[in-house]
């Protein structure tokens, strides 16, 4: 009796350790599980979200043929282009075919882009023809008269059309002017509110660029010790930004800062320092690889990194609900607005390991 | 002396045992660093195999994985017709098509103007697509990498086109674009255990994938993650073996496991196929069997070890036994030899008494006057003789006897004369050294009285000579400092002897002649 009794109280107690430990387990996966999570997120909410999903709109149509024309064959567009095919891919996992077109001229021109508009607009091959606005002056005109002629027209990316443009919607960058001021206000503090500064922009014209060095000058007003010395543009063009900075730092002994508006800017200039040995503080636009080496290097001060991925993620998203005859409202804005965030060198590493996969 | 011999034994039989003992240990010892060295030699022979065939077939898959996709794409290439040319969509329409058929991620052809036509979409391909900037003048298929912003890299297997063209423009290129990162999976580049890898990495050493090569990360760059953990020239070895694209091996400690490195070049590519093994897991495949051996081994020795003590308890026994035996038996040899030896020893005092002695007068012989004058000499010449003198006798009228009374009375005539000297020096050795000479050595008690032992003897002599008793003439002499040896002081005394003869003569007793 007594050794049944003794067996029974064994099996008990291996039933209540055996359940103790299952339990135990499965807490320990819900922990693994929700860290993983944590991790997504904080990789995603990190200036870039790779881990974008197609919201819960249902497209009205199995294909859509979408015309796209940019400012200039550059790596900043091709991330753009990279959360267009991301979205293509997850609709076509949902049956709609989506086919586009993804132009640019191998150099800035607005007449370039006002060609490729009209052609597109001629062919009527296309749902949906979008621009990344290379001349407010020049393309907004355009646009309109695409979109007279009933073509559905919308702008991404980096640069509005005029605020008066017929185009239905936009999708990129809406605070430029305040990513200018944004940069410029950690140069100047930086540099105590105190100094000379040169400005590099991109193209002449291009909204994006000229929104952002307006941001620039109006901050640099604001400062009764600091002046802007100089401004020139890169034509989007590394070696131009490193000469051009070269000039700078060889017309003005005491220069103390460069605000960069684009993405080859800060890569020439961060050259052209380096080279001189200047103490110059730089600051600058985007997420080039050789920018963000010399970020984490100290060389630049801090980079303002767009979400490409985002604008092209959503430029897809906002095209098909406009292929469907819908307006901004409820289903999108009229303005799809993407983060800018402004990253220092201590950031620098995780941002490289993000969008190049470098770890050092 | 029996302990003595009894501790030597065993003191003997102790040092070969320990002689034995040590050789044993030394062999053990010798066989356990000999099969620690032969293990590690197993161990690298069989990772370098192991590690050789594992990246060389995975290079071959690469290899014939890339050659795969040029043929597909040559074939694409020859089919296409006028008509998949005509229009963007007829063009898409191919291409899809194509990818359909060879279960190809992304099949593209790109025009002069670097305008790149896939199955979705129309794109400029400039500043993606390295290859598309350089110059083209490439004949043969082109490997080629683009890192894509958001970490990923693909590769773009390229092979130049001629006499294609669309909308006016000349096509270029054709090529397939492959995730690296879904390429690696497929060529399950992770074991389940985790304890093999494999990886691709570009001539610098920064991974082509985006998957994590054992205790490195994906993103790092393998050459100087690795700069740490390898000494300067095998740092710098490897290094020169990626620049130049030469395969071999790399033995390296991470953390604390030790890890086999081993590379190769995949053909055609410029990249480097790696593939890493925890050094561990070898070596406990190949220790498992060597620790069986090394067991194996132990048992024999302590088998030996145990022969060899049994052997040297048996033979201490024995020899312990033996050599009691020979103990025994040689104490008995001994004790007889001391036995006869004292026998002998007897004897021959016997036998040097009766050649000292004379045998018919009793007193001592020639032969130990000689000695005596021997050693009298010896003492002379360390002038450490005092007191000595020399006293020579001869017996007057003895061949008077032997002529009228015969032998016998002459022989019992020297009898007496012996006697009368004897009784006359009692303290002194009486020597008879000719037929009827005798020589006395006076020293001590006879030396210091003798002057009055000669009066009483030559008073005896004189009365003899009227009773026919023993009629001795006597000369005595001192040893002097100026004499050097006993014949000195002989000779003085011999010439008084003479003198006192002639004497006796005159007073009638018989001469010699």
């Amino acid at each position: 009796m007594k050794k049944r009794t003794l067996v029974l109280l064994m099996l008990l107690c291996a039933c209540f350790y055996m359940s103790g430990y299952a339990q135990g387990s499965a807490e320990s996966e819900t922990e693994y599980e929700a860290s993983d999570e944590t991790q997504k997120e904080a990789k995603s909410s990190f200036a870039v979200n790779f881990e974008r999903s197609l919201d819960s709109y249902i497209p009205l149509k199995n294909h859509y043929n979408f015309y796209f024309t940019y400012k200039i064959v550059h790596p900043w567009w091709d991330a753009v282009a990279l959360g267009i095919e991301e979205a293509q891919r997850q609709l076509l996992e949902r049956g709609v075919t989506v086919t586009y077109e993804y132009m640019a001229p191998e150099v800035t021109s607005a007449q370039d882009q006002e060609m490729r508009l009209r052609e597109a607009a001629a062919s009527g091959d296309y749902d949906v023809i979008g621009a990344d606005v290379a001349d407010e002056a020049l393309i907004s005109p355009v646009l309109d008269e695409l979109a007279e002629k009933g073509n559905k027209v919308m702008t991404f990316s980096s640069s509005d059309a005029g605020g008066d443009c017929r185009r239905i919607a936009y999708v990129g960058n809406t605070h430029n002017y305040e990513d200018g001021a944004q940069l410029t206000e950690a140069l100047c503090e930086k540099l105590g509110y105190k100094g000379k500064v040169a400005i590099l922009v991109g193209v002449e014209g291009a909204p994006c660029h000229e929104e952002r060095a307006q941001g620039v000058k109006d901050t640099i007003a604001k400062y009764s010790d600091m002046e802007i010395v100089d401004v020139a543009y890169d034509q989007d063009s590394i070696d131009n930004a490193y000469q051009l900075t070269k000039e700078f730092l060889e017309r003005f002994d005491d220069l103390a800062g460069i605000v960069c508006c684009n993405m080859s800017n800060p890569v020439g200039a961060a050259r052209a320092v380096k080279e001189t040995e200047a103490d110059v503080v730089i600051v600058g636009m985007d997420h080039d690889k050789e920018a963000l080496e010399d970020l984490r290097d100290g060389i630049i001060y801090c980079l303002g990194i767009q979400d490409c991925f985002s604008i092209g993620f959503d430029t897809i998203q906002v095209a098909v609900k406009i292929a469907d005859g819908q307006l901004p409202g409820d289903l999108f804005p009229e303005k799809t607005q993407e983060v800018t965030t402004l990253i220092y060198q201590d950031d620098a590493e995780e941002m490289l390991a993000n969008l190049y996969g470098v770890v050092q | 002396m029996n302990n003595v011999t009894n501790r030597s034994i065993q003191l003997t039989t102790v040092i070969g045992a320990i002689l034995i003992s040590i050789l044993v240990i030394i062999m053990s010892f010798s066989m356990f660093r000999g099969s620690a060295v032969s293990t590690d030699q197993a161990v690298e022979r069989v990772s370098e195999f192991y590690l050789r065939e594992l990246a060389d077939r995975r290079a071959q898959v690469i290899s014939s994985l890339i050659d795969t996709k040029v043929d597909q794409m040559q074939r694409a290439m020859q089919v296409i017709s006028k008509e998949d040319l005509e229009s963007v969509d007829s063009l898409r329409s191919f291409i899809g098509e194509i990818q359909t058929l060879y279960a190809l991620d992304v099949l593209a052809l790109a025009d002069e103007d670097n305008v790149v036509y896939s199955r979705y979409s129309t794109y400029m391909g400039g500043s993606r697509y390295d290859f598309l900037s350089q110059d083209l003048s490439f004949s043969e298929p082109v490997i080629s990498t683009i890192n894509l912003y958001g970490g990923s890299k693909h590769i773009c297997i390229v092979i130049p086109l001629k006499d294609l063209s669309f909308q006016g423009k000349d096509l270029k290129v054709c090529f397939v674009e492959i995730d690296i990162g879904t390429f690696a999976q497929s060529l399950a580049f992770g074991t389940e255990k985790n304890d093999t890898w494999f990886g691709l990495y570009y001539r610098t050493g920064e991974n082509l994938t985006s998957i994590d090569f054992g205790p490195f990360d994906a993103g790092q760059n393998l050459l100087s993650s690795m700069k740490d953990t390898l000494n300067e020239d095998e740092w710098n070895s490897l290094k020169n073996d990626f620049e130049t694209g030469e395969q071999g091996e790399a033995v390296f400690r991470y953390s604390s496991d030790l890890d086999t490195l081993y590379y190769l070049p995949v053909r055609d590519t410029g990249w480097m196929m790696t593939v890493l093994i925890s050094g561990e897991l070898i070596q406990d495949q190949v220790r498992g069997i060597s620790d069986e051996l090394l067991k194996t081994g132990m048992r024999f020795f302590i088998l030996i070890g145990l022969a060899l003590v049994v052997y040297f308890l048996l033979l201490y026994r024995h020899l312990h036994r033996r050599s009691s035996t020979l103990l025994k038996k040689e104490q008995e040899n001994k004790m007889e030899i001391a036995r006869r030896a004292e026998k002998s020893e007897s004897e021959l005092g016997v036998y040097k008494g009766l050649a000292n002695k004379d045998p018919l007068t009793g007193v001592q012989s020639k032969l130990a006057y000689m000695e005596k004058v021997k050693m009298l000499d010896t003492e002379i010449q360390a002038a450490s003789v005092s007191g000595l003198a020399i006293l020579v006798g001869d017996l007057n009228g003895l061949k008077h006897i032997n002529d009228t009374a015969g032998h016998a009375a002459g022989d019992e005539y020297l009898k007496a004369g012996a006697m009368i000297l004897c009784r006359q020096y009692q303290h002194s050795p009486v020597y008879r050294t000719g037929g009827d000479e005798f020589v006395v050595v006076l020293q001590n008690t006879d030396y210091e009285h003798r002057k009055e032992l000669l009066e009483q003897l030559n008073q005896q002599v004189e009365k003899n000579i009227g009773t026919d008793g023993v009629v001795i003439s006597v000369g005595m002499s001192d040893f002097t400092p100026e004499d050097g040896a006993v014949k000195d002081v002989f000779t003085r005394a011999d010439h008084l002897m003479y003198e006192r003869k002639k004497q006796l003569k005159e007073m009638g007793a018989h001469a010699r002649d």
